[in-house]
């Protein structure tokens, strides 16, 4: 008899039997990630021994913010690969232990934690992550003092004209360009625990603390209102520090649930506004003296805020077959962040006369939610399952109105009394659903639902919104030949009147507007084999938004041209994939799969131009956008022998998007006349292959090869230079298109 | 003769003790109660199930399940049943039956509902009060669907192995995740439980592990919360009507690109009702100089200028420009 109860050096048993057991035991489901954690993630021990310290090395054979975009592999070098893992668990009669481990030491998005439990009492822990976000490595800005919230315009961009693309203007701009990489590092770090104690209680606590600070592109505008706007990039500085708290106490028994749980957030950034001067020279509309070096733009960065979030939740078992669970939630939250002066305090006499501040000095900013749901699960026969729902939600924007006189560019304040700020976010919701499932065959379940919703909006161009969804399924489970499903889904969405924007064609919001939602949503796994498994699935969807059942007659709008008695904005919207996924294992130590899953994302939508003199029906236009991807796996794992695991795996996938543009006849009489938009495209191709060699019984190897490409064009950034607008002064960055080879290896030792 | 009689009897009376003394102790040794070894009474099963069983049972003791200090712990029938006719195979039985019951994706032989009714007997509360109902639940996924009992380390519950297990079945989300712009599951710095409560939530869509779309991305990107001065009435309805945060082709998991996502809703006086087109493009204007629609087009489109689309709080930013 062997049995191995502790966390030592597993015992010398074939190595390619623990791998078939730990992969069996494991279950199809998940005996293989289906992709090999990337090379930073450095040695899966699982199959060797829990604990394990791993170090090693890797190179990096190029300079990509891409490849390296959220890791850390940013540039062409050596890089520390660093991994371990620690448990003092012990052969199972001491219910206490230490616990430690650290992942990917040597980049930015390392994690490292520990804890200690005594298992049945108490638990403690504390963590670490890393998780930088590379945005760019080729943004340029006309900027001195990049990095921290007082941009100073340098001297060499400004010319005659505020024009940056006309006379000399680009080749100033392009002397005055600074590169300033564009990237954030995120540190979470947690603490947290939790306590059992009078057999059915259990409480816990968790304190989360995220700091964010780098820098992410914007764009600051000047005299944005009252015609002539100009605008350039910005590098945006953040510092910032969210801290989050959640505790909990939970009772439980074999027939009735509890717990009461809180939840506080309160983000605080470093800063409140970000200062630019204004580049650009003086053009008619401005006022005197309002270009460089004289005026300055002042953005509010997001303010402090704070939330809180109190949860009652129960359940009971009230007779056999039968439970009911209930919630009550309220939450609230606040932003009371100072306000900035109307103007940066830098030398700029603003025009139309004197300014007046806000009535008041911040915002006093409050939103509460109320939030009950109470749900019913139960079996009235042996055949038959029945679920019923109902949901209140209740949020109110309690911000005060009042009047602003936003000088909304830095050009002119808005005329008396101003302008009043409106609180969106105030709705209520009353959602009831009822589900019934019966077992038609011993594996087959027919299911059919209906949800109402019922929402009244407050501030909203509409007051009302009725949603009605109706679902039928058919399902086949635990079957090793076939299990699948087949969904259909109808949701009707309707409404009462909307208020309309005067002068403007009618374009109710997509969020809010009348629309019929058709989706259909298979899968099939089948089981082909003993050793070959095919799983087919497809979601398809399309809603299309139509005109609101009264209070507006959009076909008086749109005509017949292109598709009359339409509103304008969004009008269908359509999604689907379809996936073809094969799994193969032809031995134990012989793991392989390919898949191939293709997606689109569409939609299409009506406008109307109505500026440059032309307001007619003649002028309607349309956009068609679709993003379609594909995306191939194929990928081996195999056991050459009892100490050697190999494997590959290589992915593709493109994207591209499509817009589709059309216009009316006096659209293609402008001039210019409207062109077609290319689309914007991507490829990425990445392969991987590792392997790992058990030298000793502690001592394991392992190299791993690592090749990334990516290619990429967007018409947005790819090609156009900072001086490319006659009103705005670009990034100039690039869509960070890459070739990169990665290679590593390290060893980890287990005899602990 | 003597001596080799006196031998002879010394030599059957030594091999009857021996035999004896053999045969004592094997009696002794059929009769003493087999030892529990990883689990509190799982001598009925380990009498058969050793380390070299495939799979490994036994592994179990390097799991949370496997602290027989922690007198919650369980013992193998907790979970299998007393499985009666496993352990001793009814007489003229072809094989051996399976025991009561089994774990294992696509069982025929136990429904998911009794293979998770094994897990819920005991884990009732905290995140599982809402796992009646659920969408996991209704779709009859077991919790022997993801979990692995059996091994140290379940991948579900590892941040960089946990996506491919909810690809099983999520397979549109694979892919969605290889998008230009998607959040990072598959680099292994998020994982689908960052967002999701796969055993259910007060979400009503999505399984969130917050009670709406809002706050579980505020959970990270908490300066969006607000309230703002000047909301932008989307962005506190729903992220999602932007934004796609498994991944999409544009920046910032988009759903649509800029002018045109901004059109959906803004066809209104001045320039937001302009056919933003190809002739906007630099490449299509001599030298790459671009013309008046290009700053509406290129770059980051309507945000050129409103910058502050979450939302602002500045006096003048009624516009998103401050």
């Amino acid at each position: 008899m062997k049995v191995r109860t502790d966390n030592a050096a597993p015992a010398r048993r074939p190595l390619a039997l623990a791998v078939a057991a730990a992969l069996l035991a494991a279950g199809t489901a998940h005996a293989e990630p289906m992709f090999q954690a990337p090379l930073y993630r450095g040695t899966d021990m699982s199959r060797y021994s829990d604990n394990f310290v791993e170090i090693g090395g890797g190179f990096n054979t190029q300079d990509s913010y891409k490849f390296g975009q959220w890791t850390g592999m940013t540039e062409r070098g050596g890089y520390v690969l660093g991994n371990f893992n620690y448990s003092s668990r012990g052969a199972g009669d001491s219910p206490d232990y230490f616990w430690a481990n650290g992942y990917n030491l040597g980049f930015d998005a390392r994690d490292a934690a520990l804890g200690y439990t005594s298992q049945g009492r108490f638990s403690v822990y504390g963590s670490y992550q890393g998780m930088p976000f590379y945005a760019s490595d080729s943004t340029k800005f006309i900027f001195d003092g990049l990095g921290g919230t007082n941009l100073v315009a340098r001297t060499s961009v400004i010319g005659a004209t505020a024009n940056p693309n006309a006379g000399t203007n680009p080749a100033r701009i392009n002397a005055a360009l600074v590169p300033f990489d564009l990237d954030t590092q995120r540190d979470i770090w947690q603490v947290g625990g939790k306590l059992l104690f009078g057999g059915n209680f259990e409480t816990y606590a968790n304190y989360r603390q995220d700091n964010v600070d780098g820098n992410r592109l914007t764009y600051g505008a000047m005299f944005a209102t009252g015609g002539n706007p100009r605008s350039n990039a910005l590098a945006l500085p953040v510092s910032e520090t969210t801290h989050q708290f959640d505790a909990g106490l939970r009772w439980s028994t074999d027939k009735a649930q509890a717990q009461l749980t809180y939840w506080y957030s309160k983000y605080s950034p470093d800063a409140s506004s970000l200062i630019w001067q204004n580049p650009f020279s003086i053009i008619a509309g401005w006022p005197a003296g309002s270009g460089y070096p004289n005026s300055y733009g002042q953005m509010s960065l997001d303010p402090g805020n704070t939330f809180n979030q109190i949860t009652a939740q129960g359940a009971w078992n009230f007779m056999p077959g039968w439970r009911v669970n209930s919630s009550l939630q309220y939450s609230w939250g606040t932003q009371d962040a100072g306000y900035l002066a109307y103007y940066a305090p830098i030398g700029f006499a603003p025009g139309g006369g004197a300014i007046r501040n806000p009535a008041t000095s911040s915002l006093d900013g409050k939103v509460d939610r109320w939030l009950f749901n109470i749900a019913v699960n139960g079996r009235p026969m042996p055949r038959l399952t029945l679920r019923a729902k109902y949901v209140y939600d209740d949020n109110n924007n309690k911000t005060a109105e009042n009047f602003y006189r936003v000088v909304p560019g830095g050009l002119q304040q808005a005329a008396a009394p101003g302008v009043q700020n409106t609180p969106y976010g105030s709705y209520t919701v009353n959602r009831a659903s009822v589900e019934a499932d019966y077992q038609l065959l011993a594996r087959t379940l027919l299911r059919g639902n209906y949800t109402y919703v019922n929402t009244k909006w407050v501030d909203e161009d509409r007051a009302r919104t009725y949603d009605n969804i109706v679902g039928v399924e058919l399902r086949q489970t635990a079957s090793e030949l076939f299990t699948g499903y087949l969904k259909y889904q109808y949701w009707n969405r309707s409404g009462s009147d909307f208020t309309w924007i005067a002068g403007a064609p009618p374009t109710p919001p997509y969020f809010l507007n009348n629309f019929v939602q058709n989706r259909v949503r298979a899968q099939a796994d089948l089981g082909l084999s003993e050793t070959v498994n095919l799983t087919l699935a497809a979601d398809w969807s399309r809603r299309s938004y139509s005109e609101p059942s009264s209070g507006v007659d959009c076909g008086a709008q749109t005509g017949a041209w292109p598709d009359g008695n339409r509103c304008m904005g969004l009008q269908t919207s359509s999604w689907q994939t379809y996936t073809a996924d094969l799994q193969w294992r032809p031995t134990e130590a012989l793991s392989t799969f390919v898949f191939a899953t293709y997606g689109d994302l569409s939609n299409d939508q009506f406008g109307r131009q109505i500026n440059q003199g032309i307001n007619n029906q003649n002028a309607l236009w349309t956009a068609s956008l679709a993003q379609k991807s594909n995306t191939y796996g194929l990928g081996t794992n195999y056991n050459v022998a009892t100490k050697i695991d190999v494997g590959a795996t290589y992915i593709y996938n493109e994207g591209r998007t499509n817009t589709g543009l059309t216009w009316g006849p006096a659209l293609a009489a402008l001039v210019p006349a409207p062109l077609a938009v290319p689309p914007s495209t991507y490829t990425l191709h990445s392969f991987q292959l590792y392997g790992k060699w058990a030298v000793t019984k502690t001592l394991t190897l392992r190299a791993n090869w690592w090749y990334q490409k990516l290619n990429a064009f967007d018409y947005a950034y790819d090609g156009v230079n900072p001086w490319a607008s006659d009103r705005t002064i670009f990034a100039g960055q690039n869509s960070g298109g890459y070739t990169n080879n990665f290679y590593g290896i390290s060893i980890a030792y287990t005899g602990f | 003769m003597r001596k080799l009689w006196r031998g002879v009897a010394s030599a059957l009376v030594a091999s009857a003790l021996a035999m004896f003394v053999a045969a004592g102790a094997q009696a002794q040794g059929a009769a003493a109660p087999a030892k529990d070894l990883v689990l509190r009474g799982d001598a009925k099963c380990t009498k058969c199930h050793d380390q070299d069983d495939n799979p490994a049972l036994l592994d179990i003791s390097r799991t949370k399940h496997g602290v027989k200090a922690d007198a919650r712990t369980p013992t193998c029938t907790s979970c299998h049943g007393e499985s009666e006719s496993h352990i001793n195979k009814p007489a003229g039985a072809a094989e051996r039956p399976k025991p009561d019951r089994t774990f294992k994706r696509n069982d025929t032989h136990t429904t998911p509902a009794a293979q998770s009714e094994a897990c819920t007997s005991c884990h009732k509360g905290g995140h599982l009060i809402q796992w009646a109902g659920s969408a996991h639940e209704r779709t009859q996924t077991s919790c022997s669907s993801c979990h692995s009992v059996h091994v140290a380390k379940d991948q579900v519950l590892v941040r960089a192995t946990q996506a491919g297990v909810c690809y099983t079945c999520h397979k549109d989300v694979r892919a969605q995740t290889f998008a230009v712009s998607a959040h990072p599951i598959r680099q292994g710095v998020m994982s689908c439980s960052s967002c999701h409560a796969p055993h259910g939530s007060l979400s009503e869509r999505f399984s969130l592990v917050k009670s709406s779309v809002n706050d579980t991305c505020y959970t990270c990107h908490a300066g969006k919360r607000g309230p703002f001065l000047w909301p932008h009435p989307p962005v506190v309805e729903d992220c999602g009507n932007c934004h796609n945060p498994h991944g999409t082709n544009i920046a910032p998991m988009l759903n649509a690109r800029s002018p045109y996502l901004c059109q959906q809703c803004h066809i209104i006086g001045q320039h937001p009702n302009v056919l933003r087109s190809g002739n906007a493009l630099p490449s299509n204007t001599v030298g790459n100089l671009g013309n008046a629609n290009t700053a509406y087009l290129v770059g980051q489109a309507c945000a050129n200028c409103h910058t502050k689309v979450h939302g602002s709080n500045h006096p003048s930013g009624n516009a998103f420009t401050r």
